[in-house]
């Protein structure tokens, strides 16, 4: 969070242009205020900075991903990214979506069952260049989208048969060792024993910001 | 239908022994090492500053040509993931021999930082001849120029012959790459 | 007769090994311009050589195996018919009268040749390159033809031998001094001849990777190194006997090809490359008006 704000956009920065806190709090409100009134299932996480985080319903996730994209300053798709919780059997699939006008960046998540067989409508008529974040997510993740075209083609990894590689269960290292080999004589060396030896002590306990 | 006569559907053979002028040619080959120009991994950034003052590679006679038919040297630069590794094959079977491959970097010796990943390969040397390992993380352009010393060594002494070991060993490597790559359908080169 | 063969044949070896050392100097020049150390002089020996002994297995039709051979001969030829010493000792291998015309025939066929085998090799950079290579040797030719046409009219005669017989009598007599509008309009041409820098439209390593090349390597490679670097020097002995007084003994004959030589490598150093309707537009209208001027001139 080290990006450095001018008072035109927010009008609350510190002089050191830090922003801690939630001096956005104004437009976040107006935001949700005008979300809540539309769909139902809006919740907020608490994220510090210039970054509103809204976690939805997947069934309203065309309709409020429309309204933004039309009747907001969010218009520009950055990214999809997904995250697998495996304690959780759950796919975390989040839009990135940027606003110019005030810099302010939203992440609009949901969460859906791996087990069952949803599959997530495509945002592809809302931004077009969703086909590519959605064929990634389908290689590296097995996540299927409802209505993108080239959505079986390979992507980046040509002629790929095996499970999805991103996914917390596929173990690349023994995968790695079984398809390619290992050269013998191989061994690694753990930087944190090489750097605790020449500190004296590695305490992972403590954190880098000093709070 | 029309490309298939320009391969050749012959498997490969060695030159007959050269007997005249095999000392000439030798110092020859090892004063002017022309390399292809194609960066496949993250060394190719340690191979921009040899054309440049501080480092000067032509003054030992290398240089660098954009097409695999007129070059003597392919440098491979780091981690090949498989896709490159189908494509720096067919570069090195258009390349003609004799012909020589130098491998930078620890991704080559043993697998280096993506030595876990399901991607990249660990060895280099199952799919592809290797005259000169260069170690390093990248090696540094001075580290590159003395493989490449390393390389003229032992051509004058007659000892690079890793593509006459391709040549004679081809079912080795073609299984192995066959084991890797899942789709081969590239023609077969007479070189 | 066996000593016309002799000398016939020691001109076309000699001129082979000087026209290697020439471009050795000159990558040695370039690269001291730069800062740098440069490869040894007697580095496209090792060229030569190397390429010689590559073994070479590609294969594209008959006029692909032709083209270095055109080339070659193109370079043979206009060393055969210029004269390389004039002096009290010599040395003029073929000579008529009106072996000027054919010296810039064979210039044109050499290259023309070169462009149909790379045009056969079927690789498409090659072919875009000839085409920007013709385009360009079309306006310069203009010119050049130009000042033959000068020289032609203004000394009566179209045998070499008897221009460079023209200029003796020391520096006021050559024809730098007398036709310098001609001589000018010459020079300019001669940087694209020698595929020097900002003319270097067919060979441009950034654009077209390396361009009629493409699909050449090994021995073909030998054979067109051998033959740029017999044309490079035929070139310069032509320019040496038209406009700058011939040599009459061997100091001067190197001595003065060899300035002559560095001044295309001084050029290249310090020039980017044109475009090719920058290069055409300028080859249309420089050149030729200081031809047309000399010739405007001698005819009056």
């Amino acid at each position: 969070m080290d990006r450095t704000f001018t008072e035109s956009d927010t009008g609350q920065a510190d002089r050191n242009g830090m922003s801690f806190g939630t001096e956005m709090t104004e437009q976040k409100e107006k935001l949700l205020n005008i979300l809540n009134i539309r769909f139902r299932t809006i919740r907020q996480r608490t994220i510090p900075g210039n970054i509103i985080s809204l976690v939805i319903d997947q069934r309203e996730l065309i309709p409020v991903a429309y309204y933004l994209r039309h009747h907001t300053g969010y218009i520009l798709l950055q990214l999809i990214s997904c995250v697998d919780w495996d304690e959780e059997n759950v796919f975390q699939i989040t839009y990135l979506i940027w606003n110019q006008n005030e810099k302010t960046q939203l992440l609009l998540s949901f969460r859906m069952a791996k087990d069952t067989a949803i599959v997530i409508p495509s945002v592809i008529p809302i931004w077009p260049h969703a086909e590519t974040f959605e064929r990634e997510l389908r290689e590296m993740f097995g996540v299927q989208f409802d209505g993108n075209p080239r959505q079986d083609e390979s992507f980046l990894l040509e002629d790929w048969k095996g499970p999805p590689p991103m996914l917390r269960k596929f173990d690349t290292r023994a995968f790695s060792h079984e398809r390619f080999g290992e050269r013998p004589g191989r061994y690694s060396e753990d930087t944190r024993r090489d750097v605790g030896r020449k500190v004296g002590e590695y305490d992972l306990s403590r954190s880098i910001s000093g709070e | 239908m029309s490309e298939q006569k320009v391969y050749c559907n012959q498997s490969p053979s060695l030159p007959g022994r050269q007997r005249v002028g095999k000392i000439i040619a030798e110092i020859a080959r090892a004063n002017s090492l022309w390399v292809v120009a194609y960066g496949t991994g993250c060394g190719a950034i340690e191979l921009r500053p040899l054309h440049t003052a501080r480092f000067d590679m032509e003054r030992f006679g290398i240089a660098m040509r954009p097409t695999p038919r007129q070059a003597d040297v392919i440098i491979i630069s780091g981690y090949l993931a498989v896709k490159t590794l189908k494509r720096v094959i067919r570069v090195y079977e258009q390349m003609q021999a004799p012909k020589y491959v130098v491998a930078l970097g620890s991704c080559t010796i043993n697998g280096g930082m993506y030595f876990d990943s399901y991607n990249t390969i660990n060895q280099l040397d199952l799919y592809l001849p290797v005259d000169v390992y260069v170690a390093g993380c990248m090696p540094r352009p001075e580290s590159i120029i003395e493989g490449f010393t390393v390389l003229m060594k032992s051509i004058k002494a007659g000892e690079a012959t890793g593509w006459q070991h391709y040549i004679e060993n081809l079912d080795y490597y073609r299984s192995n790459q066959n084991e890797v790559i899942p789709r081969w359908d590239m023609p077969t080169y007479n070189w | 007769m066996a000593v016309t063969i002799l000398v016939a044949f020691a001109t076309a070896v000699l001129g082979l090994c000087y026209g290697l050392l020439l471009g050795g100097i000159s990558r040695k020049v370039m690269a001291r311009i730069h800062g740098r150390i440069g490869p040894p002089v007697t580095q496209n020996f090792s060229d030569l050589v190397k390429l010689f002994f590559k073994r070479t297995a590609i294969e594209h039709g008959g006029m692909f195996w032709l083209a270095p051979m055109f080339r070659l001969t193109g370079g043979l030829g206009v060393l055969f018919l210029v004269p390389i010493v004039v002096g009290r000792f010599s040395v003029v291998n073929i000579s008529f009268a009106g072996d000027l015309l054919l010296v810039v025939y064979f210039m044109f066929f050499g290259c023309l040749g070169m462009a149909l085998g790379a045009g056969d090799s079927g690789h498409p950079h090659a072919v875009m390159a000839v085409s920007r290579g013709l385009a360009q040797m079309s306006t310069y030719e203009l010119s050049f033809s130009m000042v033959v046409l000068v020289l032609a009219v203004g000394l009566r005669t179209l045998n070499i031998g008897d221009i460079v017989a023209a200029q003796s009598g020391g520096i006021g007599q050559w024809n730098l001094v007398r036709y310098p509008f001609a001589t000018a309009a010459a020079m300019i041409a001669f940087l694209p001849m020698q595929m020097a820098y900002p003319f270097s439209i067919v060979l441009a390593p950034q654009e077209i990777p390396i361009g009629p090349p493409t699909e050449y390597g090994s021995r073909f490679l030998s054979l067109m190194l051998a033959g740029r670097s017999i044309f490079g020097v035929a070139k310069l002995v032509l320019f040496m006997n038209l406009f700058f007084g011939g040599a009459s003994n061997i100091a001067d004959l190197v001595m003065k090809t060899l300035l002559l030589y560095l001044y295309p490598v001084f050029v290249s150093a310090v020039f980017p490359r044109f475009r090719l309707e920058q290069s055409v537009r300028f080859l249309l209208v420089v050149p030729t008006v200081l031809a047309l001027v000399e010739l405007i001139r001698v005819i009056t």
